[in-house]
């Protein structure tokens, strides 16, 4: 199952990543040809967008399982502990209800007239083809949230992979203690800055 | 409003605000609106999610967030600031000058707040302290200077509202620059004179260079430096489209780090891909449900009747964009960038047009004012990395904040009610 579910991750990496790889190669290459030997790729727009598009879906499940999605916790402050805790419960079953319908929905499209007998104005693939990455990024995103569900309940650090900050998410690091001064919480300075400034701003704004 | 207006509203709000993803929030809301109130087949929601992203000008996005985490991988940003430092280290004030300098120089090569924050604070924080700057404002100077990165171009919401309301995103990235800009060297004096009154970086502890290091340094970014030019100047010259632009950054960026500076080898390549497909699949991944929300919109005809009962109030242009600056100055402090332009683009933009207003200044006003809601909490992202940076209080950085917000606010001011500043570049 460890081993089904590292292939699977390694998979999900590849497809996002080698996506996005493709779609700035193709796009670089576009511009060299056009610039310094004036030839046009008649197909290169629309591949990268169909690649940008492959990256955005398989990339989407990457985030997932680093908690990188933007969420915003507002209600969950105004709670007490076990208020927070049945939230966090329903956030993942409506996020999983999501990607659960509309990835069925995503499947159900693949198969109707207009995705099988329509082709690609340039590339001439069939509408489907190209569509792919809707409907097996959305199958992807519903099987990672319900394993992270599996993982609260059994009381596991739903994020494994995730990065502890937004700062590290960035790639950033907290600076070291020593090269920055002794914190003092009430900083004169910050005092004199916090109502000294505004002022300074209003008689900008009076000129 | 009608029932169904009124459930679309009351629904997205309870989903934002809890701990659902941003992108689900807004992708919930529309397929409860669709499978309640309309009889679209809900095969409809993953095309409109597909064909949402399926446009050339989109591509630029996952480029530019790629370009931007070469370079700051690939010592091109060290090597910025590092001539910065060179150039006007040894004034009083001069770190942070360098500190708003080398934030809009970043700026102008990655369309991102965060990660201009973190390429620029963690060099220049603890050499601003070092040098006698005070904790706070330090912090607090990186963080305000650091949201130049979403107004001036590249910018990835000036692309998402050109996008949204089918503008021009050269103009816009035109249109962003003399703002931004304006911006920078506001802080710029505001720096000057609070160094000044508090004899900040008076050379007690600054950082020495010898003149043969400082001339070092000067060679060494003479690359990095070329690639603002290289972007900027190949749209604006009309050599590129901006997708076109933010391809050239990646090839450019990646020349300059793997065989001139040499700082990215071919298997941390791999990191900066992954890391890259991550963080602009989340973005893309919230427009691609935004669009889907702001066609759930439409189809209530939302933006319509909020335009006819605003003529009803027989507004002024400049009451209207008063309350345009008031409400997203609010939805700021609550919403993410890309997701607060896609849901309120579509209303305010007929709006504006029948009022007259440019809609290249309207998308310059609403971007300076998100740009502002980086460093609002409780969702101010600026906030968030400068506070892990420094490790103050995200409310500590907040207050620390509020000096170079102001200064931020008093320059939203002047783009709103001065079009000419956000017009100057722009043809007709």
């Amino acid at each position: 199952m460890s081993m089904l579910n590292s292939v699977l991750s390694k998979l999900e990496n590849v497809l996002a990543a080698g996506s996005l790889a493709a779609a700035a190669a193709l796009a670089i290459l576009q511009v060299l040809l056009r610039t310094l030997f004036g030839q046009v790729l008649f197909w290169s727009e629309e591949a990268i967008i169909y690649l940008v598009i492959s990256a955005t879906f398989f990339g989407a499940v990457i985030a997932l399982r680093h908690n990188e999605h933007v969420s915003v916790d507002i209600l969950s402050t105004l709670l007490k502990e076990r208020g927070r805790r049945v939230l966090g419960y329903v956030a993942v079953l409506l996020t999983l209800f999501y990607f659960g319908v509309i990835g069925w929905f995503a499947w159900v499209l693949m198969f109707e007239p207009s995705s099988r007998l329509t082709n690609t104005p340039a590339l001439d693939l069939p509408l489907w083809v190209v569509m792919l990455p809707v409907p097996i990024g959305f199958t992807l995103l519903f099987l990672r949230t319900a394993e992270i569900l599996g993982r609260m309940l059994r009381g596991r650090d739903p994020y494994p992979e995730a990065a502890e900050t937004l700062l590290q998410a960035e790639g950033g690091a907290p600076l070291d203690k020593s090269q920055l001064e002794p914190d003092e919480p009430d900083d004169p300075d910050g005092e004199r800055l916090a109502t000294d400034q505004p002022g300074e701003g209003n008689k900008e704004n009076d000129r | 409003m009608t029932a169904a207006a009124i459930t679309l509203f009351v629904t997205l709000f309870i989903l934002l605000f809890s701990r659902i993803p941003v992108a689900a929030a807004l992708g919930l809301t529309s397929f409860v609106y669709i499978f309640y109130f309309t009889t679209i087949p809900l095969t409809q929601i993953p095309e409109t999610l597909f064909n949402a992203l399926n446009s050339f000008p989109m591509a630029a996005i996952p480029l530019f967030v790629l370009a931007a985490t070469v370079m700051s991988h690939g010592g091109i940003s060290n090597r910025l600031i590092k001539a910065g430092l060179a150039a006007v280290g040894q004034f009083r004030g001069g770190l942070a000058i360098t500190t708003v300098i080398s934030c809009i120089f970043f700026a102008a090569i990655s369309g991102s707040s965060p990660a201009t924050v973190v390429a620029v604070g963690t060099l220049m924080i603890p050499a601003m302290i070092n040098s006698g700057y005070g904790k706070d404002f330090s912090t607090g100077l990186v963080a305000t200077s650091g949201s130049l990165g979403i107004l001036i171009p590249p910018s990835i919401p000036l692309i998402v509202y050109g996008i949204a309301t089918e503008q021009s995103i050269g103009d816009l990235f035109l249109a962003g620059l003399v703002p931004g800009l304006l911006a920078g060297v506001m802080l710029l004096l505001m720096v000057l004179v609070v160094s000044r009154r508090r004899g900040y970086g008076t050379g007690e502890g600054a950082i020495t260079m010898t003149r043969e290091e400082k001339i070092q340094a000067m060679r060494d970014s003479i690359l990095s430096l070329l690639l603002p030019a290289i972007v900027l100047g190949g749209i604006y010259g009309g050599f590129f489209t901006p997708t076109e632009a933010a391809a050239m950054a990646v090839f450019y960026s990646l020349i300059v780090s793997v065989f001139v500076y040499r700082e990215l080898s071919v298997k941390s390549l791999g990191e900066v891909l992954l890391k890259s497909s991550r963080m602009s699949a989340m973005i893309m991944f919230i427009i691609a449900n935004g669009i889907l929300f702001s066609f759930v919109l439409t189809a209530e005809r939302i933006p319509g009747q909020v335009t006819e009962a605003m003529m009803a109030m027989d507004l002024e242009p400049w009451t209207f964009l008063l309350l345009v600056t008031a409400i997203l100055l609010i939805a700021g402090c609550f919403m993410e960038t890309s997701s607060a332009i896609l849901i309120f683009a579509p209303i305010f933009f007929p709006i504006a047009i029948e009022l007259g207003i440019n809609p290249v200044h309207l998308g310059i006003i609403m971007v300076m004012n998100l740009e502002i809601g980086m460093l609002t909490p409780p969702l101010g992202f600026n906030l968030f990395v400068a506070s892990g940076l420094s490790g103050m209080s995200v409310l500590r950085v907040a207050k620390a904040v509020i000096p170079s917000a102001a200064v931020l606010l008093v320059a939203l001011l002047l783009v709103t009610f001065i079009p000419e500043i956000s017009l100057l570049l722009v043809d007709g």
